[in-house]
């Protein structure tokens, strides 16, 4: 019966479970992971830096520059290409730069990701990283990532190539908390006059939990749309309410 | 509505507002051109006449009139009408001249004008007001601003970047070697002398990574500004609580109905009208199968008691003694075949479980597989004992009984047996050398648990007399 109505548009992303249990998926939008892509890029440089540094110092030292020359393109390699895979396939499920950012890669279905899908979805960056860039000299091939990036753009749940390849989302996993103002609590507590659905238990609770954060004006207004429950209007009716979601809260 | 408002975190607001964008993505990048035209046409003849870098500079500066153009769209949309183009033009002058001393000179580079842009634009303030909204507005902080801002500048000239190398990927051989002798000069210390179409490129891609830049921006923007006054103004609760009073007047109006006695037709035909269409759903479509099979019992009638057969005439017994005969020659195969193959089914029988199931390699933690054992067990059994290692002799024996009764004797014991299991299942064997196993058996647990050695001819006696041997029941 849903389907009558257009589906209104959502950054939560709903998926249905065994037993009509419903979870909900935050997923992550481009700008962050952009931000989380630059961190794991300076994360990666700096340590093949360092390590680079290291061989040259002692493999270079001893088995010449071309031994150490291939030890350093076996670690570029190794980074480039496994460096994310080990991360988000390990318990984490996140790249030190997405967990820096709060973000975790799961499957469409909310759990985990394996490691073949962790390798998929991270070997086909270089299809994501197209259109390259060409280089002079040292810089050889630069992604640019604009296919990647239109392609989140394009889908509805953000995915780029690799994650549509591989059925995967990323998520938000820790959320930073909201301030919270409740107003001064109900004297009395007041059962409704009707029998309450759960989303208008929810719409109570939320007016409770955030009426501080509105003026005075501002609440009696909104509470003046629930007169058909409080039965009452202005800061009376106000009241009522908070009496109301002090009782549905008793009641739990 | 068209979007589901709720109380967000800033990103996940700002991923809103790019989903306002992708859902009518040409509606919106074809409204923000139409508010990039007059300026276009303004400028053009500056490309004409070859400056084709303050032709830029302009068009970037008139971006914030192609972002009212996407924003009037998006807000419109958001609230449930879509904009039609007589509306575009008719927004487009308005869009051009609204506060433009302030818009486009005064707080021209502002970092908020993709949330302050709606306030002036979608609630008409100016001034004061203006300025108190604002300031209301950014209660909840601004760093999500700040950081759209930052990326804002950085992804325009590396959109630009990009769709420049997509379009060169896309060139021909010739040209691609024209303008890459053109750049290494540039590299090599020399002026950038481009071919007129390599320019072109360059400003084409620039003003595209502009425009969708400011367009994502833009929606991104409109996305904090809807979230912002979710919570300080608690929408998603004003329309919850809208939706529940059109519910309860409902509820109310039915009630009142149903108490003045009036007929209640309507209400009980609407809730019919409900589960019949509900019914009508493909998920509640009822599927019948129907299958043909043919039993023995009906074949059996067809061929011999129906009309047809009997009426073949003097050749209908001819037929029925074939069809007959042949069953008794099939059954008669088949008794055969069991009875040439009995030996199938008696072994199946007989021994059942144990053939069938894995053979125990470990049996109280010692190892009885065969190769674990030397080839003459006995031999090696008597110079352990020589030796005085009497719990290896004796336990060389042991498991090789164990191996034998496991591997050649067919006895089933399994891995978690213990001694007087595995005596248990050789007595019900019913081998001959039950016997020697009961007495190997006593000798053995008497040395493993109650430490008692047995005598040297004890042991000798149990060598000689060794009746294992390979290769299948003696």
């Amino acid at each position: 019966m849903s389907g009558d109505v257009e589906r209104k548009l959502d950054t939560l992303q709903a998926i249905e479970l065994a037993e009509g249990v419903e979870v909900r998926l935050r997923i992550a939008g481009p700008i962050l992971r952009g931000g989380a892509l630059l961190l794991d890029v300076l994360i990666q440089w700096l340590l093949i830096g360092a390590l680079t540094l290291l061989f040259a110092l002692t493999v270079g030292w001893v088995a010449g520059g071309q031994m150490s020359w291939g030890v350093v393109q076996l670690l570029w390699f190794f980074f480039s290409w496994w460096y994310p895979v080990f991360f988000e396939a390990g318990k984490w499920g996140a790249t030190p730069g997405k967990k820096v950012f709060g973000l975790r890669v799961v499957q469409v279905s909310g759990s985990p990701i394996t490691f073949g899908q962790a390798i998929l979805r991270n070997f086909l960056r270089v299809a994501d990283g197209m259109p390259f860039m060409i280089g002079y000299g040292v810089a050889g091939l630069i992604p640019t990532f604009g296919i990647g990036l239109a392609t989140m753009l394009a889908t509805s749940r953000f995915q780029r190539l690799g994650d549509l390849a591989a059925r995967t989302v990323v998520i938000y996993d820790r959320v930073p908390a909201e301030p919270l103002a409740p107003s001064p609590p109900a004297l009395e507590s007041i059962p409704p006059g009707v029998a309450l659905r759960p989303e208008e238990i929810r719409a109570v609770g939320a007016f409770r939990d955030r009426a501080g954060l509105w003026s005075e004006g501002r609440r009696i207004e909104i509470g003046d749309h629930a007169r058909e429950l409080t039965g009452s209007a202005g800061s009376a009716g106000v009241t009522r309410l908070m009496g109301i979601a002090r009782w549905l809260q008793e009641r739990k | 509505m068209t979007a589901e408002l709720r109380p967000r975190s800033d990103w996940e607001a700002v991923d809103l507002g790019l989903a306002l964008v992708r859902r009518d993505f040409r509606k919106v990048f074809a409204a923000w051109w139409l508010g990039m035209l007059p300026m276009l046409l303004l400028s053009s003849p500056l490309l004409i006449f070859g400056f084709p870098g303050w032709f830029l500079v302009l068009f970037w500066w008139w971006v914030p009139v192609a972002s009212r153009m996407a924003l009037f769209h998006l807000s419109r949309h958001l609230f449930g009408e879509v904009p039609s183009a007589a509306d575009w033009w008719r927004e487009l002058p308005r869009a051009c001249f609204r506060r433009f001393g302030y818009r486009m000179l005064w707080a021209r580079l502002s970092h908020w004008r993709p949330l302050t842009m709606a306030v002036e634009d979608l609630e008409g303030l100016r001034g004061k007001a203006y300025r108190n909204r604002c300031r209301v507005l950014m209660r909840r902080g601004d760093s999500t601003l700040v950081m759209l801002a930052m990326w804002k500048c950085g992804l325009t000239l590396w959109l630009a970047l990009s769709l420049f190398c997509l379009l060169v990927l896309l060139l021909s051989q010739a040209a691609q070697d024209e303008w890459s002798l053109a750049f290494q000069m540039f590299f090599s210390g020399g002026n950038l002398v481009l071919p007129p179409s390599g320019k072109a490129a360059i400003l084409l891609s620039l003003m595209l990574g502009i425009s969708l830049t400011d367009l994502f921006v833009t929606g991104a923007g409109f996305g904090i500004y809807v979230n912002h006054r979710t919570w300080i103004e608690g929408w998603d609760v004003e329309l919850a609580f809208r939706r529940m009073a059109t519910r309860i007047a409902r509820v109310v109006a039915a009630l009142a109905l149903a108490f003045l006695l009036i007929p209640n037709a309507g209400a009980e035909e609407g809730d019919k009208e409900r589960i019949e269409r509900i019914l009508k759903d493909p998920a509640f479509e009822v599927h019948t199968e129907k299958e043909v099979r043919w039993l023995p019992a009906d074949w059996w009638n067809f061929n011999f008691n129906s009309p047809s057969a009997g009426s073949g005439g003097s050749f209908g017994w001819v037929l029925t003694l074939i069809q007959v005969s042949g069953i008794v020659l099939l059954v008669a195969l088949l008794a055969w075949l069991i009875y040439r193959f009995r030996h199938v089914f008696q072994r199946g029988g007989g021994g059942g479980a144990a053939p069938a199931r894995a053979k125990a390699r470990v049996v109280m933690g010692m190892e009885v597989g065969e190769e674990t054992l030397p080839e003459d067990i006995t031999g090696a059994a008597l110079r352990a004992w020589r030796e005085g290692r009497a719990q290896e002799a004796l336990g060389l024996l042991y498991r090789g009984a164990i191996s034998w009764m496991i591997g050649d004797g067919g006895v089933g014991i399994a891995e978690s047996d213990t001694e007087s299991d595995c005596l248990r299942r050789v007595r019900e064997a019913g081998l001959r050398q039950t016997q020697y196993f009961e007495g190997l058996t006593d000798v053995w647990m008497r040395l493993a648990y109650a430490r008692q050695l047995p005598g040297d001819p004890v042991v000798e006696q149990l060598c000689a007399q060794w009746p294992f041997r390979k290769g299948g029941l003696p």
